[in-house]
């Protein structure tokens, strides 16, 4: 059974490295539905497989800079916070909740990743983001492009609730956070995008403490997924350019939405702990 | 400095992995055959949960804790991440960005040291 969870994860790894959306959503209900796993086992070890995915992409991405450090770090204290909000509560909530709270976020969440991203580029910006000396600029082409951040409030915001959301699904959230700095803070897009990464392994080691403590990590059951996903994750890196993006996203969206789907009516008619 | 970051990074999670598989290959050695019970929860009953049970462990040479000692490792790569990005502010005398860091370290420190608590 070890090798079959792995190559599932290894899957979930390949698909979420070659469409950029991330293997966490799929993690969980593989291993709960299809596998019958616990919930909390499910939510602990997608968490790990998160943070291993998230760091291994995030040593690419952080030479070319496009990564906005500062917002990253201000940001980084809501879903962090936030994280640590969600591990409590967790312990409190039942697995129903949990299932159904999961399928929710993800229909929303890949719904949202259907749409084009605005680039919306922010020329101007906010007397609270200049205080936060959040402005900077990103390589093009043409030489290094600046740009103006603006709507901390509401970004900071968002964070919290991604942080509350990553430590309860076992996900990255990083549709939502991408969603925040592009609309809400108009960030350019690869900058949102790379500064989303930066936070999601972040975000995933901050519950994922608290997770081990309680025994939600099941080191036997980690064992494969966490080396499956990362296997996906690298033949993604490898095969990324012979990948038609839009298909596989499309492809993607469809069986998580369907994985997302199954786990609402588990949820709702209570098949879950 | 990026270029540090990276090789924390990367090398973090490949360290994390070997020592994951240096868990792994002998668990499944052992227990390969088994369908393990996931269905129930156990948690407390898991014996490798604080670093001290872990370390001792992995002096035993157990596979499990082999293996949790690879997670802690992957959960510690992001951390390091924040510490070189404190460390980085710090000579570059952001004293607000210092703070923010350390407080994002901070959190992070709590939950892997005791996190329990919560």
């Amino acid at each position: 059974m070890t090798l079959v969870i792995g190559l599932g994860a290894f899957v979930a790894g390949l698909l979420g490295s070659l469409t950029g959306l991330g293997g966490g959503i799929v993690i969980v209900p593989l291993l709960t539905l299809i596998f019958g796993v616990d919930l909390r086992y499910a939510v602990g070890t997608s968490l790990i497989a998160i943070i291993a995915t998230s760091s291994g992409a995030a040593a690419a991405y952080v030479k070319e800079g496009f990564t906005n450090i500062r917002v990253g770090m201000l940001l980084e204290v809501g879903t962090v916070s936030g994280a640590l909000v969600g591990a409590f509560i967790a312990k409190f909530i039942s697995g129903n909740t949990i299932a159904i709270l999961f399928a929710v976020t993800v229909l929303f969440n890949a719904m949202q990743s259907l749409r084009a991203p605005a680039e919306h580029r922010s020329e101007s910006s906010s007397p609270l983001a200049q205080r936060l000396r959040l402005a900077s600029s990103y390589p093009t082409r043409e030489g290094l492009v600046s740009y103006q951040v603006r709507g901390v409030g509401p970004g900071f915001a968002v964070m919290l609730l991604a942080g509350m959301l990553s430590a309860l699904l076992g996900i990255g959230a990083g549709v939502m956070k991408v969603i925040a700095m592009d609309r809400a803070m108009g960030l350019p897009f690869k900058v949102s995008t790379t500064t989303s990464n930066f936070m999601i392994g972040v975000t995933g080691a901050a519950s994922a403490g608290v997770y081990l403590q309680r025994g939600y990590i099941d080191p036997a059951l980690t064992f494969p997924v966490v080396i499956g996903v990362l296997g996906g994750a690298w033949l993604g890196s490898r095969v990324f350019h012979y990948a038609s993006t839009k298909t596989l996203k499309l492809l993607f969206v469809g069986s998580v939405s369907a994985l997302a789907l199954e786990m609402l009516y588990r949820g709702l008619t209570g098949s879950f702990q | 400095m990026t270029l540090l970051v990276a090789l924390v990074l990367r090398g973090g999670v490949l360290l994390a992995a070997l020592v994951t598989v240096a868990g792994g290959i002998p668990l499944l050695l052992v227990h390969g055959r088994e369908s393990p019970n996931y269905h129930s929860f156990r948690g407390t009953e898991a014996p490798y949960r604080s670093l001290g049970a872990i370390l001792q462990g992995v002096a035993h040479g157990e596979p499990l804790a082999i293996i949790t000692l690879g997670i802690v490792i992957l959960i510690a790569t992001p951390i390091s991440r924040v510490l070189l990005t404190l460390v980085n502010f710090l000579v570059e005398r952001d004293r607000m960005y210092t703070v923010l860091t350390s407080v994002v370290l901070l959190i992070l420190l709590y939950s892997l040291l005791a996190g329990s608590t919560l």
